[in-house]
């Protein structure tokens, strides 16, 4: 099984070195260690993340492309559906099955053809429209809400203080 | 990955790059160059080596490493991305204006004003300025600008005028008759927007006036094509239909397997653009020049010309931040035509969402409205709706057939497949889904399905179709 998820990252991670994706690059941390990635993504035109870039560690279970992978925000930011310590919380980085809450259909969550390309474009559309229904940072939820001028002052700072730490 | 291969010392190797935006190209450099000769080789006269920032492997290399510390291969593709706030540095330095560090975002919009004021203070450009004939041939002297006129003569005229361009600078020198300007556009705008046809007359207007006027500030940029695909590609469509010819594509099936869920969320990226439609300029506003298409006018001559003279502190960044209200319209627009239509409104949570329920139905009234614009003034050739856009509004129309308990739920819309999906939006009818289906649930329990919830879900999503709904269950 693990040398499946190895070969199948590899594969991944040599397509997006030759063909990357607008909006995101994608690395090793480690070249030895093919599990835990380094993201950079862009921030997307015509939003309020436009002109950041906000680094991201991607790790992979063994079990993958059984499991999903998780993914942490290593630059600050702020979003209904990140948590404030950076952990990424959209529906498809969910271990499969159903929700006992009943938010998620099986169908939203994770499934084995995801891959960093599709989870990746899944966080830039994120970022551009956040989901509130199971917000991670509620008190970003909230303010995306409620005071939008104010949500959409700090998002913007934050962007350009992540291009300055560059 | 070999290892051997980056160790290799003064290897010229072949890079792709892929700028934020615009096309790839490559470039030749051997891997014991710095990051900062690189730079220096893809600078060009607008874009310098210190506002470029790149990015390989999920890293942003730093201008005193070598290539070969980030083990940079033969064919590999770094990103090229324009730092803002360099950009915005060098705004600053050109109208020595400090801590300027905005390039037209939010409150501080306002110090592009500012700036732009400044600007046009300088005794020098004053002087230009009062010269009408030398304001026209400064901006005769760009291309685009003259293509602009050429195939416009009201612009034409406009820019002739020099009681017109005087008046403009007058206006553009002095904040609190600027910002009422602006207003008034903004206003008339929407008093536009309000009456039949109004509409398709902006939209006539951007086509012919502002696009042309765009491409001319930002001229290195490729079409707005790229912005088009760009938006399809958001929107999740994939193909795009024939000119000329009715698009009589397939709506794709909401119900198809998941590979297409992958997508679901990249095609909601366009989503929360709609609203901006209807709220008109303040929707999108990052600057109060980009909520407003006419700001090719209402920073008139000005900002052309400056552009021109190459001096243009706002032409600069308000190329940037040049979008205003019809580029949330280019997108929906684009789905109503495009044939992915079904896909982002097949997105399950929807239904347990109210206010995106509320958002579509908003929409749902703003595409009747531009329906019945439509029909008054047939007589515009570029007033006519994307094919796709009728039926899209008579799938909504159709709400109150899928609410009554009719067993098939199949509304009159033309668009069957999508109305089923509306049909499986929980919020939308009156009666419980218990009611309503009762008779199907039954019938359910009869065959052995016996988890209630669930065989109400896929009657749900079957839109009452018993068959259809076991098929759901024995997959689910």
């Amino acid at each position: 099984m693990t040398d499946h998820s190895t070969l199948l990252l590899k594969k991944q991670l040599k397509e997006l070195t030759k063909r990357p994706v607008e909006g995101f690059s994608a690395g090793l941390v480690d070249d030895n260690n093919i599990f835990e990635w380094e993201i950079m993504i862009m921030g997307p035109h015509d939003t309020l993340y436009e002109g950041g870039f906000f680094r991201a560690i991607m790790t992979f279970p063994k079990e993958y492309p059984l499991m999903p992978p998780k993914m942490r925000f290593t630059t600050d930011i702020y979003h209904p559906n990140v948590y404030p310590n950076g952990d990424v919380c959209i529906s498809i980085l969910h271990p499969p099955g159903e929700d006992k809450y009943g938010y998620e259909q099986a169908s939203e969550r994770w499934s084995p053809v995801h891959t960093v390309e599709t989870i990746l474009i899944s966080v830039i559309s994120m970022l551009s429209s956040p989901n509130d229904e199971s917000p991670a940072n509620i008190e970003a939820a909230k303010e995306w809400r409620e005071n939008y001028p104010s949500y959409k002052k700090k998002v913007q700072r934050i962007a350009r203080r992540s291009a300055e730490e560059m | 990955m070999d290892e051997a291969e980056s160790t290799a010392p003064q290897q010229a190797i072949v890079l792709t790059i892929r700028p934020s935006s615009g096309s790839t190209f490559t470039t030749a450099i051997s891997t014991d160059s710095t990051v900062l000769q690189l730079k220096e080789k893809l600078a060009t006269a607008d874009l310098p080596a210190a506002s470029i920032r790149l990015v390989y492997s999920g890293r942003v290399l730093k201008d005193d490493d070598q290539l070969s510390v980030y083990s940079i291969k033969e064919g590999h593709t770094l990103h090229m991305v324009k730092s803002a706030t360099n950009r915005a540095n060098e705004q600053a330095v050109q109208t020595v204006r400090p801590n300027a560090n905005s390039n037209a975002a939010g409150p501080e919009g306002f110090d592009e004003q500012a700036m732009m004021r400044g600007f046009l203070e300088n005794p020098a450009i004053r002087d230009m300025m009062s010269n009408p004939e030398m304001l026209r041939r400064v901006m005769m002297s760009n291309p685009q600008t003259r293509e602009v006129m050429e195939n416009n003569p009201e612009v034409a005229q406009m820019l002739n005028d020099p009681a017109f361009l005087r008046q403009s600078l007058d206006m553009a020198r002095n904040p609190k008759l600027m910002k009422q300007a602006l207003r008034n556009n903004d206003r008339a705008l929407s008093n536009m927007e309000m009456i039949p046809g109004g509409f398709n007359h902006l939209r006539r207007m951007y086509h012919n006036v502002q696009e042309p006027m765009e491409a001319s500030r930002s001229a290195p940029q490729p079409s707005t094509d790229d912005l088009n695909e760009r938006f399809a590609a958001r929107l999740n469509a994939d193909t795009r239909p024939n000119a000329g010819t009715l698009n009589n594509t397939a709506l794709p099936n909401p119900w198809a397997p998941p590979p297409r869920r992958n997508n679901a969320a990249g095609s909601m990226g366009g989503f929360p653009g709609m609203p901006g439609m209807g709220g008109n300029g303040g929707g999108m506003g990052f600057n109060p020049f980009a909520g407003n298409p006419f700001a090719a006018f209402g920073g008139p001559g000005a900002g052309a010309g400056a552009g021109a003279t190459g001096a243009g502190s706002n032409a600069a960044g308000g190329a940037q931040a040049f979008q205003n209200p019809f580029a949330a319209l280019m997108g929906s627009q684009g789905m109503g035509g495009g044939n992915q239509a079904a896909n982002p409104f097949g997105f399950p949570p929807m239904g347990n969402n109210p206010e995106m329920f509320q958002q579509m139905m908003q929409f749902n009234q703003m595409m009747r409205q531009m329906e019945q614009q439509q029909q008054p003034h047939t007589s515009q050739p570029s007033s006519q709706l994307p094919p796709g856009m009728p039926s899209f509004a008579n799938m909504f129309g159709g709400f109150p057939p899928v609410a009554q308990p009719s067993s098939t739920a199949q509304p009159t819309a033309s668009s069957a497949p999508v109305a089923t999906t509306t049909a499986a939006t929980p919020a939308v009818p009156t009666q419980p889904p218990e009611e309503r289906f009762e008779m199907q649930l039954a019938s359910l329990r009869d065959m052995g399905f016996s988890d209630n919830s669930r065989n109400l879900r896929a009657l749900l999503a079957s839109g009452g179709d018993v068959e259809s709904a076991i098929e759901f269950l024995l997959r689910m």
